[in-house]
């Protein structure tokens, strides 16, 4: 059902494109934002089981060929999606200088990358079920609501810990640190099972103007650290 | 080969030809026989293998970053030696338990050559028994797979945060383009998987790509340059500079702790093999067996690096990176001039980012030839132990 929603949204994108209806290329847009926001954590909590597999286990070379094609596949959908959303959102800056029809193409190539991809990562999926990973905390998400906040505002970064290995994670903690305030600066999640996700909100003050980073550790008692930084503006 | 790749072929070059002058190349390893404290029968012959042997294994501690068999096969030398002279291992099997460890070594030696910066002597090398064949990517003894990687790795990451520090500030700049800030989000996706793909060196990688980035956008901003080549030469000469340290550390993951056994594991339990601790050599299979097994692996070697080149070898992939650069360029000079109204003319240099799903094989193929390239290692030499062609 989704995987259809996306491609359907990338259809109306196209078509808002070679009709030049900005108004409905703003609303497919945001259609085909919802669409893959969906599957974000899935398609996260799958690469990393993906590296973890290739770099912990003795696999064959059919899957080591399965999970690198599935990666490159990642890698590939991601940055076409950049493409599509800073693309769609300069043509409705200034639709005057720009041509829409730079884009139409862009959107019929994502349009097959979200298909490979979505059969790739189903395969890559299947191609480690019967490993038995050791357990190993990640970050899978750490985006704050707006990277360029005004000043004296509060921004808000949902906080996604996740165990990508088969085995459960012991006593995980998460902290967070930057020259801005933060809270909480420490939340204890306790046992993170495995493939599960835990999400933290963290709270951040825009009271110092320019560009900050805030970096969050993850740790466990049985498996390595993990930390990962947003940045953010303040303007 | 388009002109773009042929740049890449120059640094490779480049690489060999620093490595060269920093003494890597091993032309100075002593090949003559070694010191032997054995003089009894066939003792020459002894001396002679000795020396074939250390210096093998002198060649193997250069080009390795981690790997001392130097040191352990000095150490095993010498108690086999006393084991002769205390009568209790014939000279005869200590030399078959030599040559055979020399199989080993050799391919060791390719493989370490082919996977790392260092460049090998290997397969003019006299003391080499098997030698990489002629239209083998090793065969120069300079492939490089580690460092090919990295540089890889550097370049789209490079290409990849200097784009989006491009968006950031063009959201920073005009605050009704929100969805910019998702497309800077999508990126780190894809940045996860550079970074994913070789997680060894993740952290460097990303000082370093973060301290190039930082260059580059100072330069785009001071000189107003926005032309994708001329960045693209701008960030080879600052990628030149990292990659052959990241390279080794990526390396010696595979040389020490990845893999069961990791490539200097497989090494000692050649070593340990050969019996010379336990008072007694007992060589498994047979020699001829051996060498074939050796030669086996260095065809299944040779192959897999032949395999791994060509997924390196990425098409268009300097294209590519200049694509990603001229979309950082395009945006910060106009954002530099405060010309807003035609930020729309960057729209004509974003196709670039409709196309890189091949480009990330640049980097996880390299990561999986080195997997792979460990792996028909460690089953050549086990195949050298027992003596036996069909492992």
């Amino acid at each position: 059902m989704a995987q259809s929603a996306l491609l359907n949204s990338l259809d109306e994108v196209r078509a808002a494109l070679k009709d030049e209806d900005y108004e409905r290329l703003d609303a497919e847009l945001d259609a085909y934002q919802a669409a893959y926001q969906e599957s974000l954590l899935t398609e996260r909590l799958t690469l990393r089981r993906s590296q973890l597999s290739r770099t912990e286990m003795d696999i064959s070379s059919e899957t080591q060929t399965i999970l690198t094609e599935y990666e490159n596949q990642q890698g590939g959908t991601n940055t076409a999606r950049a493409g599509l959303l800073a693309g769609g959102d300069i043509l409705l800056f200034d639709p005057e200088s720009a041509d829409s029809s730079e884009l139409v193409g862009g959107v019929s190539d994502l349009r097959n990358q979200e298909t490979a991809l979505n059969d790739r990562m189903t395969a890559a999926r299947g191609a480690i079920s019967d490993f038995d990973l050791p357990a190993r905390i990640a970050l899978l998400s750490a985006e704050p609501e707006t990277r360029s906040p005004v000043f004296g505002s509060m921004v808000s970064i949902d906080v996604t810990v996740a165990n990508i290995g088969d085995a459960s994670a012991e006593n995980v903690s998460l902290s967070v640190e930057s020259s801005l305030p933060v809270s909480p600066s420490e939340t204890t999640l306790g046992s993170v099972v495995a493939e599960e996700t835990e999400t933290v909100s963290v709270a951040v003050t825009a009271n110092e103007p320019g560009e900050h980073e805030v970096t969050f550790t993850a740790k466990t008692t049985n498996a390595d650290t993990e930390s990962v930084s947003a940045s953010i503006t303040v303007l | 080969m388009s002109e773009s790749n042929d740049t890449l072929y120059r640094l490779d070059r480049r690489a060999l030809l620093r490595n060269a002058a920093a003494g890597v190349t091993l032309s100075g390893v002593a090949t003559s026989p070694a010191a032997s404290r054995y003089t009894g029968p066939r003792g020459d012959e002894f001396a002679s293998v000795k020396g074939q042997k250390l210096a093998l294994a002198g060649e193997i501690t250069s080009l390795s970053p981690s790997i001392n068999e130097r040191a352990r096969v000095q150490n095993t030398l010498d108690t086999m030696e006393t084991q002769i002279e205390n009568g209790n291992v014939d000279v005869s099997t200590a030399i078959d338990a030599i040559e055979r460890m020399k199989m080993g070594e050799n391919v060791t030696e390719s493989t370490i050559a082919a996977l790392g910066p260092g460049v090998a002597q290997s397969p003019e090398n006299s003391s080499s028994l098997v030698g990489a064949p002629s239209d083998s990517p090793a065969a120069n003894g300079g492939f490089d797979i580690a460092g090919t990687t990295v540089q890889n790795g550097l370049f789209l990451t490079t290409g990849l945060i200097a784009a989006s520090t491009s968006f950031a500030k063009l959201a920073g700049s005009v605050g009704t383009l929100s969805r910019l800030d998702d497309a800077v989000s999508r990126v780190d996706d894809a940045l996860s998987v550079v970074f994913g793909g070789i997680p060894f060196v993740a952290d460097r990688l990303k000082d370093a790509a973060k301290a190039i980035k930082g260059d580059v956008v100072s330069k785009i901003e001071s000189e107003g340059i926005k032309d994708g080549q001329k960045l693209y030469e701008f960030v080879a000469g600052e990628v030149e500079d990292v990659r052959d340290p990241l390279a080794n550390d990526l390396l010696r993951q595979y040389e020490q702790n990845l893999g069961n056994p990791p490539i200097d594991g497989k090494l000692a339990e050649l070593d340990d093999s050969l019996g010379a601790d336990s008072g007694s050599v007992n060589l498994s299979g047979t020699q001829s067996g051996a060498r074939t097994a050796a030669a086996n692996g260095m065809d299944r070697l040779n192959q897999e690096l032949r395999e791994t080149k060509n997924a390196l070898d990425v098409t268009n992939f300097i294209a590519t990176v200049s694509g990603l650069l001229a979309v950082a360029g395009g945006i910060l000079t106009v954002l530099s001039g405060g010309s807003l109204a035609i930020i729309g003319t960057a729209l004509s240099v974003l196709g670039t980012f409709f196309s890189l799903s091949f480009t990330f094989l640049a980097i996880t193929a390299g990561t999986a030839g080195l997997a792979d390239a460990r792996k028909e290692h460690n089953t050549a030499l086990d195949g050298v132990i027992s003596g036996t062609s069909g492992v």
